[in-house]
C-alpha cells in the first residue's frame, strides 16, 4: 500500500528511538540527542504520531504499572521492518547525492 | 529579494487596548520593525536594528496641536525622545534604548484619569440612546424591524464599551496597588476578545505577557488572568481540543514537562518555563496543518448550523410575516457570513503552510 512512501524524519526517529521501550518524553530526549539538538519533537505533534503508529502496528503500548500515568511505547517487527525499508531508502538517496554532488 | 524598508500594517485598538498596543509596538521594533508614523487605524514602521527601539505612546488633556499640547512633545523631545506623530489625542514617541513616558504609578494614574472621563460620556450617551430605542420598541411591541435592529447595535457598542471601562478600571486599581505598595499586585486580569482565526494573535500576545512578566494563570470567556513572573520565565501556547473527555492528552503534554493551565471552550493552554528549553505544541507542518483543519472543521459546523436556522427564520417571516423571525434570520445571516469569512482567513494560513510542506517536511 503506502509502504513504497518515505517516512517523515518525525516518525523514522521515534521507531529508532523505540527500539528500547520508552514514554512519551523519553522520545523526544532520545530524539533531541540523536540528532544533536536538530529534530526537537513537539508535544502535540508527537502525540499525533504515536497515536497512528499504534493504529498501524508499528509500535505497541506497553501494559504500564498500575497507577502510572506515563505511558510506554515499543517498537514492533512491522514497525521495525518499515524502519529498516526507509533506511535503505535513505541510504539510496545519500548515496546518489554523495555521487553526484561529490565530495567537498 | 531585495530587503523591505517599509512596512504598513492595519490594525484597530480600542482606547482601553493602549498597554496591548504599546507591547505590540515594541515587539515589532524588536523584530526590527520601529514605528515612523501613524494613521487612522494604519501604523508604519521602518527597518530598524532589532531592539534598538522603545516605543511609548500617551493620550495628552489638550490636542496634540494645541500651544499646551506642542509644549509638551517639545519638552519630550528636549529630553531626547523622537516625535512619530499623533492620532486625535493620542502622541507616539520613540528613543533608541530604554525610555518612559509615564515613570511611575502616579504618572500612570493620571493618565487613567485622562482617559476615563471619555469612555463613562461615550458609555453615558450609549446607554440614554438605548433605553431611548427600548422604549421606542415596547411602545409599538416589537414591530419596528429598524428599531430592533438599532437595539441590537446599540446593545453590542454598550457591552463592548462597558467591557473597556471596566478593563480601565481594573487596570487604574493595579496602578493604585502599585502607587500604594511600591510593586504590581500579583494578579491582574484582561478582558479580550479573540476572532476564532486570530488564535496566532492570541499566541504572540500571550507570550508578550510573558515576556513582560505576566504569565497566564487562568482563561475563561473573554477573560484572561495573569499571574506575575520573571519577565520572560514562561512560554504560552494554545490549541483546539476536538475531544476535551479525553484527559490523555493533556496527561501527555504535562509528561513533557508543560503545565496545563485551563480551558475556554475548545481551547486549550498550557505554559512552560523557558529554562526548560523551547515550547512548541506542533514541530512539523502537518501537524499545524491538521490543526487548522479541526479549526475549519469546526467553522463549517457552526456555520451550517447558522445557515439552516437562517433559512428555516426567513421561511417563517416570510409565511407569517413575523417581524422578530426576520429579525432573528438577520442574525443567523451575519453568524454565517463571520463563520465563511473565518473559514477564509483560515484556509488562506492552510495554503500558506501548503505551499511550504510542497517543498520541506
Amino acid at each position: 500500500m503506502a509502504e513504497a512512501l518515505a517516512l517523515t524524519e518525525a516518525v523514522f526517529y521515534i521507531l529508532l528511538a523505540l527500539l528500547k521501550p520508552m514514554h512519551g518524553y523519553g522520545i523526544m530526549q532520545t530524539v533531541e540527542k540523536m540528532s544533536g539538538g536538530r529534530v526537537r519533537l513537539a508535544a502535540g505533534t508527537l502525540y499525533g504520531a504515536l497515536s497512528s503508529l499504534c493504529s498501524k502496528g508499528w509500535i505497541e503500548e506497553l501494559p504500564g504499572e498500575g497507577g502510572s500515568r506515563k505511558k510506554e511505547y515499543c517498537i514492533t517487527p512491522a514497525g521495525l521492518q518499515a524502519a529498516q525499508t526507509e533506511l535503505r531508502r535513505l541510504q539510496e538517496l545519500a548515496a546518489n547525492g554523495a555521487a553526484l554532488l561529490g565530495e567537498e | 529579494m531585495t530587503e523591505q524598508k517599509y512596512l504598513t500594517v492595519k490594525k484597530w485598538y480600542w482606547v482601553w487596548q493602549f498597554e496591548e498596543e504599546e507591547q505590540w509596538l515594541n515587539k515589532m521594533a524588536a523584530d526590527g520593525w520601529v514605528l515612523n508614523r501613524v494613521g487612522y487605524a494604519t501604523y508604519h514602521f521602518e527597518r530598524c536594528a532589532p531592539g534598538e527601539y522603545t516605543v511609548r505612546l500617551e493620550m495628552l488633556r489638550d490636542w496634540p496641536n494645541s500651544a499646551a499640547g506642542q509644549d509638551f512633545i517639545h519638552q519630550k523631545q528636549a529630553e531626547g525622545a523622537e516625535y512619530v506623530g499623533s492620532m486625535v489625542r493620542w502622541v507616539y514617541f520613540r528613543k533608541k534604548g530604554e525610555f518612559e513616558l509615564m515613570p511611575d504609578a502616579a504618572a500612570r494614574l493620571q493618565h487613567m484619569d485622562r482617559l476615563m472621563p471619555m469612555l463613562w460620556a461615550v458609555l453615558a450617551l450609549l446607554g440614554v440612546n438605548w433605553l431611548n430605542m427600548l422604549s421606542l420598541v415596547v411602545r409599538f411591541d416589537g414591530a419596528v424591524s429598524v428599531g430592533l435592529g438599532t437595539l441590537l447595535v446599540l446593545t453590542v457598542l454598550l457591552v463592548l464599551f462597558a467591557g473597556g471601562v471596566r478593563q480601565l478600571n481594573e487596570l487604574k486599581t493595579n496602578y493604585r496597588y502599585e502607587l500604594q505598595y511600591g510593586e504590581p499586585p500579583a494578579r491582574r486580569t484582561i478582558r479580550k476578545w479573540i476572532w476564532v482565526w486570530q488564535f496566532e494573535e492570541e499566541d504572540l500576545w500571550l507570550n508578550r505577557m510573558a515576556a513582560d512578566g505576566w504569565v497566564l494563570e487562568q482563561v475563561a470567556f473573554c477573560k484572561y488572568v495573569f499571574r506575575r513572573c520573571a519577565p520572560g520565565e514562561y512560554s504560552v501556547r494554545l490549541q483546539l481540543m476536538e475531544n476535551l473527555a479525553d484527559r490523555s492528552y493533556i496527561d501527555f503534554v504535562e509528561s513533557t514537562g508543560a503545565e496545563y493551565i485551563g480551558r475556554m471552550a475548545k481551547w486549550i493552554y498550557f505554559r512552560k518555563p523557558t529554562a526548560e528549553g523551547p515550547f512548541e505544541l506542533f514541530s512539523d507542518l502537518d501537524s499545524r496543518i491538521r490543526q487548522l483543519d479541526k479549526i475549519t472543521a469546526m467553522l463549517v459546523g457552526a456555520g451550517t448550523l447558522a445557515l439552516v436556522a437562517a433559512v428555516g427564520n426567513v421561511c417563517c417571516w416570510l409565511m407569517l410575516r413575523s417581524a422578530p423571525n426576520g429579525q432573528v434570520a438577520l442574525l443567523c445571516l451575519v453568524g454565517t457570513a463571520l463563520t465563511v469569512y473565518c473559514r477564509k482567513r483560515i484556509l488562506q494560513k492552510r495554503q500558506a503552510l501548503e505551499a511550504e510542506r510542497a517543498l520541506h517536511e
